[in-house]
């Protein structure tokens, strides 16, 4: 039976150290370009109710019904199953590593039941400001070859977290991508909401509202695989530097995915864009605030491209996520439409 | 998003919640008539998500009380049993709970602040094991009671030595299993013939839900919670805490009984065989009829949870009034 994760836990009652033999996730071993996975797993019921529950995002599509047909995954259900390819040639509870940046492209819904091949790629390897960085890109496919989702994704590989996090070790805090990330909306301008001719550049996006706890960036960082990180156990955070475990970036992204899905809708799902960076830590139990804004609305044949900046900030002002996400939603849906640009 | 009053001062602080004791969880350190707590806790959002995620029972947090959103009091019953914890060293602790005697009073308002408090009131030695009774409770907010319970455990074993066997006293009457071949009964009815099965509730356990349900999240290693503290007492997997399946009889009995349950419902029941991480169990049970409780009319049933290969992993009895009409 196909299993749910990129590991098969239930080995271990065999005396089986999931882990053995497996590569010292260090940059010395790396092979550039080095083949991660294939993995097939299946998109079963706890996989979804699991996602919903650490992610805080119980949206009926997943746990009820969608208009796509049945229930469906999450946006981001897969995507730390595509960061987490490569630990099917390094250890995974060896990683001390921080994610950087995130590339997803979503093209079309994962279904309850769907087997999924994962498959991917270290594609190249730098050092800059004396950190080790390595670069995956991977696929998600669905029945048939269906492309789902793919990521484009950048991890220091080996550090010491509580040394590099928050330092702005992405190197330059938000920049780097289409643009510097404001962190602000038009305050004067209502909350964009698609359907309606809110959706106009400065316009804020949704609003959402997150505490992760330890038990919710656990489960998400494979404590069901027995992996033990940063992220899922005090004494490896200790001894990485850090006074508390971390969420995961990853994590963070599948709040931006939770939002999009709320302003974007079906067409997330079917050609959507993000692109994050991750610029500050975010410990357990940190209260986050997950919104955007509108920034250009570009009408065509086909509909309306809507670009939009996306944040995640901590309690205490700081941005720990920013970045860039666009889908095209249908004719209609946006107050520019279906007159003339509204590029600012 | 607290979870306990002292929870958030985990945030870079110390590790030393308050229900962290320090001492060693041997059966020689009780002492009868000990107390743990009273100590107030919120039943707030997130403490209902992780019930509802950890039994996988979305109907125990979309309960109402007073018109409010409320939980079931079900959610209450491992914070009393690991209210031991304020006084021991949780990750010392190598127990196994053979038997929980439990009454549902009212649902929780979620967000309401409740008061947990329990003690010690026995102790007894057999077949070479070491027994603790405790006793405890919880209170709302307006003092009403939510649920008591009466449970016995193993102070201090080794888990690999003795799973596998029943522990528990020879019951007073045995619980046999036995259901008519009819369609199982929805709701319950004192029409319903004798022996009527019940509608079943089946879980497949994850090793996530019994990580968040046996308080990994809360910084403690056992064997529930990961491979390193089931290899450390001799268990070559992970093995679920058997109070969740006083959750799945009580999802199946909620769903049987309705709010009745909820403000009236008992459980007895006695853990016969362990069940492990991947373990697809079920929950049955078969009408017994009537009993007279304090007064009241209770229709009772014959309740169990087992395995895949049919082997029985607790048993017990189940009662509550009955709503007809």
């Amino acid at each position: 039976m196909t299993w749910r994760d990129l590991t098969d836990p239930r080995v271990v009652a065999d005396g089986v150290d999931p882990e053995a033999g497996l590569k010292e996730p260090i940059f010395e071993n790396l092979e550039i370009p080095e083949a991660l996975g294939p993995v097939t797993l299946v998109v079963d019921d706890h996989k979804i109710k699991r996602y919903a529950f650490t992610q805080d995002d119980h949206h009926p599509w997943h746990l009820h019904d969608s208009p796509f047909g049945g229930r469906i995954a999450h946006a981001g259900l897969l995507s730390n199953d595509l960061v987490q390819l490569f630990t099917t040639r390094y250890a995974a509870s060896r990683t001390v590593g921080l994610h950087t940046e995130e590339q997803l492209w979503f093209d079309s819904p994962a279904f309850l039941g769907d087997e999924i091949t994962l498959a991917g790629t270290y594609t190249e390897s730098y050092t800059r400001r004396g950190q080790d960085y390595v670069v995956m890109e991977a696929t998600a496919s669905g029945p048939g070859g269906r492309s789902v989702l793919r990521h484009r994704g950048v991890e220091i590989l080996r550090t010491r977290p509580g040394d590099v996090a928050g330092r702005g070790s992405t190197g330059d805090g938000g920049s780097g991508g289409p643009g510097r990330i404001s962190g602000t909306a038009d305050p004067d301008l209502p909350v964009a909401r698609l359907g309606t001719d809110t959706v106009v550049p400065g316009a804020a996006l949704p609003e959402l509202e997150f505490t992760i706890t330890q038990e919710q960036a656990s489960v998400f960082s494979r404590c069901g695989e027995y992996v033990r990180n940063v992220h899922s156990d005090l004494a490896v955070a200790r001894d990485g530097g850090l006074r508390i475990p971390i969420v995961q970036g990853q994590q963070q992204c599948g709040l931006v995915t939770a939002m999009l899905t709320r302003f974007f809708g079906e067409s997330l799902f079917t050609g959507g864009r993000l692109r994050v960076k991750f610029v500050a830590p975010v410990e357990v139990f940190e209260p986050l605030t997950v919104t955007g804004v509108v920034t250009a609305v570009t009408p065509s044949d086909s509909g309306s491209l809507v670009e939009t900046e996306v944040w995640v900030r901590r309690a205490d002002g700081r941005l720990s996520t920013v970045g860039w996400a666009s889908a095209t939603v249908p004719a209609g849906a946006t107050g520019a439409e279906p007159s003339t640009s509204t590029h600012p | 998003m607290t979870t306990t009053e002292q929870q958030p001062a985990l945030i870079g602080g110390t590790t030393t919640p308050w229900w962290t004791g320090t001492k060693p969880a041997l059966f020689e350190n009780i002492e009868i008539g000990e107390q743990f707590g009273p100590f107030e806790i919120t039943v707030d959002d997130r403490l209902v998500k992780n019930y509802v995620f950890a039994q996988d029972d979305p109907a125990a947090g979309a309960l109402t009380h007073d018109g409010a959103p409320a939980a079931h009091p079900a959610l209450l019953c491992n914070e009393l049993l690991f209210l031991f914890y304020a006084n021991f060293d949780g990750n010392t602790a190598e127990g196994l709970h053979t038997h929980e005697n439990i009454s549902f009073h009212s649902p929780i308002r979620i967000g309401e602040k409740v008061t947990i408090g329990g003690r010690y009131v026995e102790t007894y030695e057999r077949r070479g094991q070491g027994y603790v009774v405790m006793e405890a409770e919880a209170h709302g907010e307006d003092g009403r009671p939510l649920v008591t319970r009466r449970g016995t455990e193993i102070m201090h074993t080794r888990a690999a030595d003795v799973v596998g066997g029943s522990r528990a006293p020879a019951p007073a009457r045995a619980v046999t299993g036995e259901a008519l071949d009819v369609t199982p009964a929805e709701r319950a009815s004192f029409d319903l013939a004798e022996r009527t099965p019940l509608a079943p509730a089946a879980t497949r356990i994850s090793q996530e839900q019994m990580y968040v349900f046996s308080w990994g999240g809360r910084g403690f290693s056992n064997i529930h919670t990961d491979a390193a503290g089931a290899k450390k007492v001799g268990m070559d997997r992970t093995v679920a805490q058997a109070m969740q399946q006083v959750g799945y009889l009580s999802r199946m009995c909620t769903a049987f009984h309705g709010p009745s349950f909820v403000t009236g419902g008992h459980l007895s029941v006695k853990f016969v065989n362990p069940f492990y991480v991947d373990d697809l169990v079920t929950a049955r049970g078969a009408v017994l009829g009537t009993v007279d409780h304090d007064g009241a009319r209770h229709l009772e049933s014959e309740v169990w949870v087992e395995n895949e290969a049919g082997r029985k992993t607790a048993v017990g009895w189940a009662h509550a009034p009955v709503a007809e009409g």
